[in-house]
């Protein structure tokens, strides 16, 4: 038989003695290692400023960032960066929104993220003009490939 | 629900707690006063409630090769949270979790001679008690759940009696010059696939090594199959859960020895 407790944040129970500690089977809360980029720290400070904007910041009726969206663009961006992408643009949204912008090597890229597994992805080459538009979950690999396009 | 025919099925699993648990868009209208009315809902005689910090939330992503684990936690500093909430049934083995972005059921092993209830089980209960959540934020105008990640946890606490291979991968027990192995902790992903062939979820498996409260040495394998429903709806949460337990309960055969199945009566 084998007892519970609840000293730590994990949706299971089980609290046996053990050996060592690795990741809980349940919710992670997990510190960038070996590829964590000179910006993303920015990026999560500025994630959380714009969670705390007053109702009202844009001289209307705007909205501070939703925290669920927010902690889901966290996720995003951190899926995103490799140490030689360049830092974004982080800007609100009227309704709660955030976007997630790189204007660089000739693309405009911007990433709205209305939710949690809500992305809509536009982009525009600007020798060519040719733009594009697409939207997506939690699946991120259109998005890998087009960030590749501004590797530094 | 009836159970899939080609599910693997084990007559005495190890298994020691299962956690049904979905993850929403947070409820900022939900405050510190709406608990009590809340625990009044899901009460039972005898039943007992427990407050405890929240669950960080976490959001699976795919299609991307991850150098590493790349989540972050961002804190909001504007304030204290609302604690999570158990709500324990008089029985110990059924928990109910809240939190203003997640609700769990979990089922657990609370004493010998208690038999797994079944994952049918387990996710009626879940449903019925999400209706009663999602009634009660209506009924309080706090807003709607709109789930966005979605997870099922099989927590099996092994003890092989007779020296058995328990996994059907193992390190090496010793090294020359150096000496034998103390122990060993695993972290197995994999990717889960939908019908589409499209990845709908990622499945962790994870082993580590443990003493019971007896101080006898065990396994730890925790298999959990996570991901966002493919929409923000309860039929779409339940379809993910389904396929999350078709993956956690394959993964829990292939990962685990025919030694151990004979021993756990597998008959699938």
């Amino acid at each position: 038989m084998f007892h519970w407790s609840h000293g730590k944040a994990s949706q299971t129970s089980s609290s046996l003695t053990a050996v060592t500690m690795p990741e809980d089977a349940g919710v992670k809360s997990v510190a960038l290692s070996a590829y964590r980029c000179d910006w993303m720290q920015h990026a999560i400070d500025r994630l959380g400023h714009l969670c705390r904007l007053r109702r009202g910041w844009d001289g209307h009726n705007g909205l501070p960032a939703n925290k669920s969206t927010a902690l889901f663009a966290s996720s995003v961006i951190g899926s995103l960066m490799l140490p030689n992408i360049p830092a974004p643009s982080i800007m609100p949204l009227s309704y709660g929104g955030i976007q997630v912008e790189w204007h660089r090597n000739g693309w405009d890229i911007e990433i709205e993220i209305a939710g949690p597994n809500q992305v809509f992805v536009y982009t525009r080459e600007l020798t060519s003009g040719i733009e594009q538009e697409f939207s997506g979950g939690a699946n991120l690999s259109r998005l890998r490939q087009i960030i590749d396009l501004i590797k530094t | 629900m009836t159970r899939p025919s080609d599910l693997p099925d084990f007559g005495s699993p190890p298994l020691n707690e299962v956690a049904i648990s979905v993850q929403f868009d947070k409820l900022d209208q939900f405050r510190i006063v709406h608990a009590g009315p809340l625990w009044d809902r899901f009460r039972n005689e005898g039943d007992k409630v427990e407050y405890l910090p929240p669950i960080q939330p976490v959001f699976e992503t795919f299609g991307v090769q991850r150098p590493g684990l790349q989540q972050i936690q961002l804190q909001f500093a504007d304030g204290p949270e609302l604690p999570r909430m158990w709500f324990v049934r008089q029985n110990a083995s059924d928990l109910i979790q809240f939190q203003t972005d997640r609700f769990v059921h979990n089922w657990r092993k609370a004493g010998t001679g208690i038999d797994y209830p079944r994952y049918e089980k387990i996710r009626a209960s879940f449903i019925d008690e999400l209706q009663i959540l999602e009634t009660f934020v209506s009924d309080n105008e706090l807003g709607a759940i709109r789930p966005n990640q979605c997870e099922l946890t099989y927590v099996n606490v092994i003890k092989p009696t007779n020296g058995e291979n328990v996994l059907t991968f193992a390190p090496p027990s010793s090294v020359v010059d150096v000496g034998d192995l103390e122990d060993c902790s695993v972290t197995l992903r994999y990717q889960m696939i939908g019908r589409d062939g499209m990845q709908i979820g990622r499945v962790v498996a994870q082993t580590m090594p443990l003493f019971d409260v007896n101080g006898e040495r065990a396994l730890q394998l925790s298999i959990t199959g996570r991901g966002p429903p493919a929409e923000p709806t309860i039929n779409s949460v339940m379809d993910f859960m389904d396929a999350a337990r078709m993956a956690v309960v394959k993964t829990f055969a292939r990962v685990t020895s025919i030694d151990m199945h004979k021993i756990w009566g597998r008959s699938t």
